[in-house]
């Protein structure tokens, strides 16, 4: 798949399965948005992030067992993976490094 | 279960959401609307679960799913394009013929397409288009509320009253035009000149190109379009450049404001220079532009938004039924109102200033579109169905393999999909290459463009052809019960048949085109020899170029004639008011008794009579101008018209004649309009004050009275010599006034133009269709033979010769040929009789063209017969009938 890479979005919802755990499925995830990050997101664009990140391997779904507030339907639970991890954290690191590059207390010479 | 309230919204996510993913997505959504039920209430819930099966529609979800479907069926699809292309370049011959017979159907039927859908989208580009209506004066029986006479053209001050008398009326413009001399840097242009209110431009869209917005403030403003810019000023910017404009005997500068785009390809208003209306009271004079009885120029008019057309005319109506009353007359003048986007197809006006289209070619060339794609689909029917006997072992097969016969017609329209868009491609190759040609035969400006209308054309024909053309063989196909097409019993009477009544639908259609054409080409040619009753024959018509007055024009065709008569080429000179660039004036009378008759006029001078070769059936010609000013000379439909024996001592029975008029003579008809028409009554004076006082309304392009044109009588012998001579002494007698002319069966030529054009057009599409059917005929002929190759190595064994083979093959095919015939006949002799009642002057039906399009198709079918019986019959029998 050539170098990995991560949109910002995806990002926001791997990192947010990361931290859901066992609770990780669309409707939670869109709450969890809005609640921690401030954001209001489509139900449909998370589930379609979802697939994706499971075409790339950075998640994995399994059928949750039923309940009876969904109608009877089963929850899809997203879970993260190793790979998901790893590349969260390379990105975490990688712009850490960037960001330690950026002097830190600016100072200006004017001529005037 | 709560669930049947928005069931319905989850099936339609059902229909396209891949089914692994379904129960997860459901279950989201059923959620979220649970949480919104207990939050916003019920109806807001749903529209937003509404909302949100809309969101999941989405390509990221939906092709998901396609890949799947893909995945399931795409070998047997591959499979049958495969096979399908197999059995295309296996029959070379055959697939080549279909592939061309349809190429040259769709090909047709496209540039149809353009053509008429152009027609249909006339004047459309105006954005208040819907709104605008043209006033048409119209003369009604009041008694029988019969219309007796109708124009276009309608009175100046019409539109005044209006905008005034009528609410309904947003807004008004009039569109006039004459003919006039440009003067641009001392070079001068003869150049028909519209006139035009500075509303105009705010009723019609007429972009600006380049220059003002505010076009018509002032009187002194001239408009270009982009071609007249061209002609005065090339290449430079004509904005803000002075053209000198001859109005009546004075030469006024005006400048340009504005160059404008005139859409003229798809307007009816033409025009190339435009000049403020206030001008036009100079050229036809005060009594003419503020009289209500005088039709000069075309009313328009804006209906405001929300008002209903027919009311306006209801009002109109009953104005005029007033007015006719208070008069005592038994006729009323009515204004009917037509809609903008009729005036081009519309065919019951005479045309007046507008440019109009004739709606019957445009029926006629879609019918023949039409007309040749059916018979290419028929073609490959018959082809195809034909082609299938060949076939019927592999479909036993696959038959008996478990083959479905779904999967079996499935086949069989791939490969009508193939052959179809091979043939579409080369129909559209064919049409890019042919375009140019086919704009010139029809004189349209027509460009090769694939729009989404046409694309969405090109697809529907497509899969008309597709499910028509592939449908009907492989039904025939897949009915066979495998045991019967493995068995070879496929000499089904039934299916013999039915391609046996293809083919003869086939020549009956080409043999109607045929007669028709032929009928057509004769009544053309017919109309083309008619006696005029004049002599065409090397008349040369001169401009006059506005003169200034009717003195003017006097003088200097006197000093013309005097100067010509050193011109040994120049036989004979003469004058008159209407020429035959232009339809003829025509004045009315209020009788004495009964209607207001219109009746045509011409002014004209001494030698007129004998430069045009009337002939005079009664009385005599004028003596000359003196002592002329109460004579008249008229045609014979006019002592026809009032039922008069003879002419002596009549008189036109006007009821303003301040002086009595003397008729003295009566020319044998000849024809100076349309021969669409019959000759109508018509005055000759050689003075207008001789029935000018008895007039009270008129239609003209010229007034007021006076000579327009010379008609020169040039001697036999080369022309141009005699030109050269004409020229010298118009540039001696009028040097600073251009030279323009042109011979009188030109402009007659032109006036047939029109119909010359479509009878070519129809020529070539009887030649189309004769070509496609002849093209099945091959095929089918060849089909049959290769059928019956044994039967013709057996037949040769035994010591048949050609002659034999010949005879035996062509048997059939004279069934075909009888029916055709006798199917063909009474229709293509209705549809002839029809076509004919439109002109006044027809040929008879006869049974020429019936024989000679019956003897073409005979000629045809038997040449291809024996020809392929012959390639046929050349083989050794051995070679046929050794193996097996």
């Amino acid at each position: 798949m050539g170098k990995a890479y991560l949109g910002e979005f995806e990002e926001l919802v791997l990192t947010i399965v990361g931290i859901l755990q066992e609770d990780a499925y669309g409707n939670a995830i869109v709450a969890e948005i809005k609640d921690k990050a401030d954001r209001k997101v489509n139900l449909s664009a998370v589930h379609v992030t979802l697939y994706r990140l499971e075409d790339k391997g950075y998640v994995k779904s399994n059928m949750g067992g039923a309940t009876n507030e969904r109608g009877g339907r089963r929850k899809r639970i997203f879970t993260i993976t190793n790979a998901g991890l790893a590349i969260l954290r390379s990105m975490k690191e990688s712009r850490t490094e960037l960001w330690k590059q950026i002097p830190q207390l600016k100072i200006s010479y004017g001529e005037g | 279960m709560a669930k049947g309230r928005y069931a319905f919204i989850l099936r339609i996510l059902s229909f396209f959401c891949p089914p692994e993913l379904y129960e997860g997505i459901e279950g989201d959504l059923i959620e979220g609307y649970e949480s919104d039920e207990r939050i916003y209430g019920k109806s807001r819930a749903h529209r937003r679960m509404w909302l949100g099966v809309f969101r999941f529609f989405r390509p990221e979800i939906i092709f998901r799913n396609k890949f799947q479907i893909i995945n399931i069926y795409s070998p047997m699809w591959r499979n049958y394009l495969k096979v399908g292309w197999r059995n295309i370049l296996k029959n070379g011959f055959y697939s080549a013929i279909n592939v061309f017979g349809l190429a040259l159907g769709i090909g047709f039927a496209y540039l149809t397409f353009l053509y008429v859908s152009g027609e249909l989208r006339y004047d459309h580009f105006h954005e208040k288009a819907d709104r605008i209506y043209r006033i048409v004066e119209q003369t009604v029986d009041v008694n029988t509320a019969e219309v007796t006479a109708s124009s276009v053209v309608t009175p100046i001050p019409l539109s005044t009253s209006l905008i005034e008398e009528y609410p309904e009326v947003e807004n008004v413009a009039r569109f006039g035009s004459f003919s006039s001399v440009v003067e641009r840097e001392n070079e001068s242009f003869s150049q028909s000149v519209v006139v035009a209110d500075h509303n105009f431009f705010q009723l019609f869209d007429f972009d600006v190109i380049s220059g003002s917005n505010n076009l018509f403030s002032t009187q002194n403003e001239v408009v270009l379009s982009k071609k007249g810019a061209g002609i005065y000023f090339g290449d430079r910017d004509a904005v803000g450049k002075v053209l000198d404009i001859k109005l009546k005997d004075s030469i006024v500068a005006f400048t340009v404001s504005a160059v404008i785009d005139n859409h003229s390809d798809e307007s009816s208003l033409t025009f190339d220079v435009i000049i403020p209306f206030e001008n036009f009271e100079t050229i036809i004079g005060p009594e003419v532009y503020n009289s209500m009885n005088y039709g000069v120029i075309e009313t328009f008019l804006l209906l405001k938004e929300d008002k209903s057309v027919f009311q306006l005319e209801e009002k109109l109506n009953e104005k005029g039924y007033k007015e006719s009353e208070e008069r005592g007359d038994t006729s009323a003048k009515l204004h009917a109102i037509q809609p903008l986007k009729d005036i081009h197809l519309n065919s019951n006006y005479a045309s007046g200033i507008t440019r109009t289209g004739n709606p019957i070619y445009v029926y006629v060339l879609s019918g023949a579109g039409l007309l040749i794609l059916f018979m290419a689909c028929v073609n490959f029917v018959s082809l195809t169905s034909g082609h299938s006997f060949n076939r019927v072992k592999e479909v036993g097969i696959r038959k008996t393999m478990g083959a479905f016969r779904s999967q079996i017609r499935n086949q069989l329209m791939a490969e009508t999909f193939i052959i179809g868009l091979i043939a579409t491609s080369v129909g559209l190759v064919l049409v890019y290459f042919s375009m140019p040609f086919f704009n010139q035969l029809i004189n349209a400006t027509l460009a090769f463009s694939i729009g989404l209308s046409n694309f969405l054309f090109i697809c529907f024909l497509l899969a008309t052809i597709v499910l028509v053309a592939g449908g009907i063989p492989s039904r025939l196909l897949t009915i066979l019960q495998p045991v019967q097409a493995l068995n070879r019993g496929i000499e089904d009477s039934g299916r013999k048949v039915a391609s046996k009544t293809l083919v003869i639908i086939q020549f009956t259609l080409s043999l109607v085109l045929l007669i028709g054409t032929l009928i057509m080409n004769d009544q053309m040619d017919f109309i083309y020899e008619k006696n005029l009753g004049f002599d065409k024959e090397r008349l040369f018509e001169v401009s006059l170029n506005n003169p200034s007055s009717g003195e003017t024009a006097e003088r200097l065709v006197e000093v013309f004639k005097s100067e010509a008569a050193t011109e040994s080429r120049i036989m004979s000179t003469t004058a008159s008011m209407n020429d035959y660039q232009e339809p003829w004036t025509k004045l009315d009378f209020e009788q004495v008794e009964g209607d207001p008759i219109g009746l045509y006029f011409n002014l004209v001078e001494t030698d007129y009579l004998e430069t045009m070769k009337l002939e005079l059936v009664a009385g005599r010609w004028f003596n000359g101008k003196a002592g002329s000013g109460n004579q008249i000379v008229v045609n014979e439909s006019l002592l026809k018209y009032f039922n008069w024996a003879d002419h002596i001592g009549k008189q036109i029975p006007g009821k303003n004649f301040s002086e009595g008029h003397e008729i003295i003579g009566v020319v044998k008809d000849f024809h100076f309009s349309s021969l669409h028409n019959q000759v109508e009554p018509l005055i000759l004076v050689l003075d207008k004050k001789a029935i000018i006082s008895g007039v009270t309304g008129l239609t003209t392009y010229r007034w007021p009275p006076m000579f327009s044109s010379m008609t020169i009588r040039i001697a036999p012998g080369e022309i141009q010599s005699a030109l050269k001579g004409i020229e010298g002494v118009w540039a001696k007698v009028n040097p600073d006034a251009p030279f323009t002319g042109h011979f009188v069966d030109d402009s007659l030529d032109a006036q047939y133009a029109n119909e010359q054009r479509w009878k070519k057009a129809i020529n070539y599409s009887s030649v189309f269709a004769f070509v496609i059917s002849i093209l099945g005929l091959v095929g089918l002929v060849r089909l049959l033979l290769q059928r019956k190759v044994k039967e013709i190595g057996i037949r040769k064994v035994l010591g048949s010769g050609f002659g034999h083979l010949v005879l035996h093959f062509s048997k059939g095919f004279v069934l075909v040929l009888v029916s055709a015939n006798l199917l063909a006949w009474p229709f293509a002799w209705w549809a002839g009789q029809k076509w004919l009642q439109a002109f006044t002057y027809r040929i008879e039906l006869s049974a020429m063209p019936f024989f000679i399009a019956s003897m073409i198709v005979c000629f045809g079918v038997f040449s291809v017969v024996i020809y392929l019986t012959w390639r046929a019959s050349l083989m050794r029998p051995v070679d046929i009938l050794k193996n097996e």
